[in-house]
């Protein structure tokens, strides 16, 4: 019981944390909101429901997201440095987004579209290569990444070549490094039916990830098809990231580094570390946004706070994990 | 009495490499099969092949039915499958380990319920394992894991349990229980039990019936109980070179003997 | 809408219809070799003489096909997007700014026509705009680039107005004035800044109708390895300053790239670096590669001035660089220092500033 005890513990800090950062995310911009204001409609409110409040929203749910999800890809892959990025979410998006600022210049909602299209491209792409070769374990589609990750590059470098590098490839690099600036009412309610539904899906199908996470003949003998269920979990999770991704851009590490907070502070195979993975990742990138845009007189992409405090954090993390271990 | 697993012709390998060339044998209902055979032989890969985590061909069937045309599902809650690589232990309490041999026969979505986990708990208490549940499964010692890993194949009763070294990390007693628990398991509930270990006193003391491995096919089946010393140090001998097997409290025992 | 904003258009020709005798046709003249694009309702007001009775509220379609609705004459302004500060200061505007895009250091004719602009806060730049920062200032009227459209999306919805602009090329420069004109009630100082672009242009027509044109190689911004194609502005410049650009054959609507042996194939008779290069006169000069081209032998390398504002981009006083060129290219017809008069007298009238000639330089 004290593994169950821990967890809920936890659980409870991590939500306290993140209702905390939550709040602060709210008070924090450049704008002074007068909050005795808020009820009167004028410019403080505006400022507040249309930017700050669906801004801080969107930071939720992409941690939310990106935890949850980074979590369950590490169970999938059984390797604590998997991320989405290993089956080509992320650069799948960004050939996704390159196109959409080649082809229509701005617009941030068709560059999302490119953006989830794309994503979603390259890793039913990466599944349908594993499923076509004769492996059946996950090197497969491992291998099928790594395949289809250099293509995705070798067309991110064309697209690249053939744009205008004063704003074109400005646009297309930007947008690599995340932020959350631009969120407004719309996007967020365009992100959050994709990201809900794939985490209720994964949430539904915590018992076959866990299951996923024994070996390939463990599991198959626990009644897991392995192959289809594998699939699904991966979609599901590609799912979660790439909405999130595609209308913020590329949002670097909370993906790999919530999963290792959570499993630090609670070590088990329960799907409720990946609930907590999901409230690290939340806390953090509500941080890394509040960061963001108040470091600098003006916005700071968020993957550079996160890159930038994440890596060292990240790497303290897995020597310390090893000398535990060892 | 009727076959409860028929093993017809059946071939299998790796690649290009042919391990099985050919396996024919049965297990009956209630029966311990023991597999033996040196080192390399294809015990593992007879078992696994069974269980249809190989392609093989040739025919296998439980109680009549195709097992490799079953679903998964369907197989797993047939067969309870060991396996030797004992793959990623779980940081879970042992008795969530346990539950997990439920999956089978959970609904896609299904989560297990206190029921499952109240059987998981009389499983291991019948393994004389209690005292375990509550642990972390990944901080137990290789042994114990075992143990709990017997218990997660045992706990949903299946018709036929395929173990691979179910005794190679356990010391004396641990592995005298496990042999016992198997026996009144098979008389009880007349499943059919397919091992096979590389120690075979294990399997002399234990198993109905002896099934040897040699050269990618059965080289003969014996039953010890109806053998006698001489034919079996016979058989022993040609799998694993130069064997004598003699009677100790009712029981073969088997020793290597040293050429000259 | 559109009816509207003819008709507006029409009224402000008959008020003015005198002075637009003499100008319509060296417009007609000059539209031609800027690419042809296509006219829209702007481009056309934009040959049409200033209004000079302001008209508030204006209805007016910007860049992104919004409709934007000016109720009274904004008196504070916010512009995230160096060309349309620049612009503003040419209309008179700069006291109204209230915030500008970020890295206004960089840009010489801020310190030099309006330094108060270098102390207004930053609202960020073209990729990253910060909406609450931009809130937090209050302004009657956000001018943003196409670029920023979602941003000027957001502004509306947080009660905001905000204009689209984008002044890519020489005639969507003048679509521009003529909104920001329209938008700050400003319009003759607009019209008075396109007509000057006319008058420019046709001057300079008429000055090297028949003089020879050199052949000209325009090195670009990162390297002299890159250069400017058919379709881009600084095409449109080298034409228009009675040159002949080499690398013409070009098809690419950026800096392109090119190899030392396409440079020596064209051998051009003059070199003109860019005035944003990254890289100096001598440096291309000491290139021994290079040492065998014509231009290099004459000397005839010239490099842009950058003190004011980069002449060979589509900013408000890019006209000036029509004239350049053809300083560099004809001096015998156009000499230096009838430029640095002309180009004072420019910063003088639409800027207010005395600038120190002799930073002009070739």
């Amino acid at each position: 019981m004290t593994q169950t005890r821990r967890i809920r513990i936890c659980i409870l800090a991590a939500l306290a944390l993140t209702g905390a950062a939550f709040a602060v995310s709210l008070l924090v911009g450049k704008y002074p909101i007068q909050w005795d204001q808020l009820t009167a409609g004028g410019m403080d409110a505006r400022v507040f429901f249309t930017l700050r409040l669906p801004r801080s929203c969107m930071a939720l749910l992409a941690g939310l997201a990106l935890g949850a999800a980074g979590s369950v890809y590490q169970t999938v892959f059984r390797n604590p440095l998997a991320s989405p990025d290993i089956i080509g979410v992320a650069s799948g998006a960004t050939v996704g987004a390159a196109a959409a600022i080649l082809l229509f210049g701005s617009g941030v909602l068709l560059t999302a579209l490119f953006a989830f299209a794309g994503g979603m491209a390259a890793v039913l792409l990466v599944l349908a290569m594993a499923a076509a070769s004769r492996r059946r374990d996950m090197l497969g589609i491992v291998l099928a990444g790594i395949a289809v990750n250099a293509l995705a590059q070798a067309v991110l470098m064309l697209l690249k070549l053939t744009a205008d590098p004063e704003r074109q490839l400005a646009a297309i690099e930007f947008w690599t490094m995340g932020s959350f600036a631009d969120i407004t009412l719309e996007k967020f309610l365009g992100v959050l039916p994709f990201a809900a539904a794939g985490l209720a899906g994964l949430a539904l199908l915590r018992r076959q990830i866990l299951l996923l996470a024994l070996g390939d003949d463990e599991a198959r003998m626990l009644g897991v098809r392995l192959e289809s269920t594998r699939r699904l979990v991966l979609l599901l999770a590609t799912l979660v990231t790439g909405a999130v991704v595609s209308m913020t851009g590329l949002i670097s590490f909370i993906g790999l580094l919530a999963p290792h907070i959570a499993r630090l502070l609670a070590k088990s195979s329960r799907f409720s570390v990946t609930v907590l993975a999901a409230l690290c990742g939340s806390t953090l990138l509500l941080a890394a946004d509040i960061l963001a845009r108040s470091l600098g007189s003006s916005e700071v992409p968020v993957s550079i706070v996160t890159s930038l405090l994440g890596a060292p954090f990240l790497f303290w993390l897995l020597c310390r994990k090893e000398e535990q271990d060892g | 009495m009727a076959d409860l697993l028929r093993i017809e012709n059946l071939c299998a390998g790796y690649g290009r490499r042919q391990v099985l060339n050919g396996v024919n044998f049965s297990v009956a209902p209630g029966e311990i099969c023991a597999v033996l055979g040196g080192n390399g032989c294809g015990k593992s890969t007879l078992l696994r092949a069974i269980c249809g985590l190989l392609p093989a061909s040739g025919s296998c069937r439980l109680e009549g039915k195709d097992v490799w045309a079953m679903s998964a599902a369907r197989r797993a809650a047939a067969i309870g499958y060991l396996a030797q690589q004992k793959g990623v232990p779980l940081s879970l309490e042992s008795v969530e380990v346990v539950v997990l041999g439920f999956s089978p026969v959970l609904g896609f979505f299904q989560q297990p319920g206190s029921g499952h986990r109240k059987q998981a708990l009389e499983t291991l208490e019948e393994l004389g394992i209690a005292g375990l549940a509550e642990q972390d499964f990944s901080t137990l010692s290789e042994g114990q894991r075992q143990l709990v890993l017997f218990a997660r194949t045992l706990v949903r009763r299946p018709r036929l349990l395929v173990l691979d070294e179910p005794d190679s990390a356990l010391d004396y007693p641990n592995r005298r229980r496990i042999m016992a628990r198997l026996a009144a398991y098979a008389r009880q509930t007349g499943a059919g039990v397919l091992l096979c270990s590389h120690d075979a006193n294990t399997a002399l003391r234990c198993a109905h019936r002896l099934v040897l491995l040699k050269d990618g096919g059965v080289l003969c089946q014996i039953c010890p109980a109806e053998t006698d010393p001489a034919s079996l140090s016979a058989a022993l001998s040609a799998i694993y070179g130069p064997a004598e097997a003699f009677l100790h409290k009712g029981y073969y025992m088997m020793t290597g003997r040293d050429e000259e | 809408m559109k009816i509207k904003f003819t008709a507006l258009a029409l009224s402000a020709a008959m008020v003015l219809s005198l002075a637009a005798c003499g100008q319509s046709a060296s417009q007609s003249q000059s539209a031609a070799p800027a690419s042809g694009s296509q006219s829209q309702p702007q481009s056309q007001s934009a040959s049409a003489p200033a209004a000079v009775e302001e008209v508030m509220p204006v209805t007016l379609t910007d860049a992104a096909g919004r409709q934007v609705t000016i109720e009274t004459e904004p008196e504070t302004l916010v512009s995230g997007y160096y060309i349309t500060t620049s612009m503003l200061i040419a209309l008179g505007q700069q006291d109204k700014l209230v915030g500008i895009e970020a890295k206004a250091d960089t840009r010489p004719i801020y310190a030099l026509a309006a330094p108060e602009l270098l102390e207004l806060p930053s609202v960020g730049t073209a990729k990253e705009f910060d909406l609450e920062g931009c809130a937090a200032l209050e302004p009657d009227l956000v001018i943003l680039p196409l670029k920023l459209q979602e941003s000027a999306e957001a502004l509306e919805q947080l009660g905001i107005n905000a204009l689209v602009v984008n002044p890519e090329d020489m005639d969507l420069l003048e679509e521009t004035l003529d909104l920001l004109g329209q938008a700050t009630g400003s319009s003759e100082r607009a019209h008075a800044l396109m007509d000057y672009n006319a008058e420019t242009e046709a001057e300079m027509a008429e000055l090297l109708a028949d003089a020879e044109k050199p052949s000209v190689y325009l090195a670009g911004n990162s390297s002299y390895l890159s250069t400017a194609g058919s379709k881009m502005y600084q095409n449109t410049l080298i034409e228009l300053g009675g040159g002949e650009n080499v690398a013409a054959e070009l098809e690419d609507d950026y800096w392109a790239d090119i190899s030392y042996e396409q440079l020596l194939a064209w051998n051009p008779d003059v070199i003109v670096i860019a005035a944003d290069a990254d890289y100096t006169k001598e440096d291309l000069l000491a290139d021994s590669q290079l040492a065998g081209l014509t231009a290099v032998q004459n000397g005839a390398v010239y490099a842009l001035p950058s003190s004011f504002e980069a002449w060979d981009s589509p900013v408000p006083s890019g006209v000036l660089g029509i004239r350049w060129m053809a300083s560099a290219l004809h001096g015998d017809l156009y000499s230096l220092e009838q430029f640095r008069q002309d180009a004072a007298d420019f910063y003088k009238e639409f800027y207010g500033v005395e600038i120190d000639t002799q930073l002009i330089t070739q």
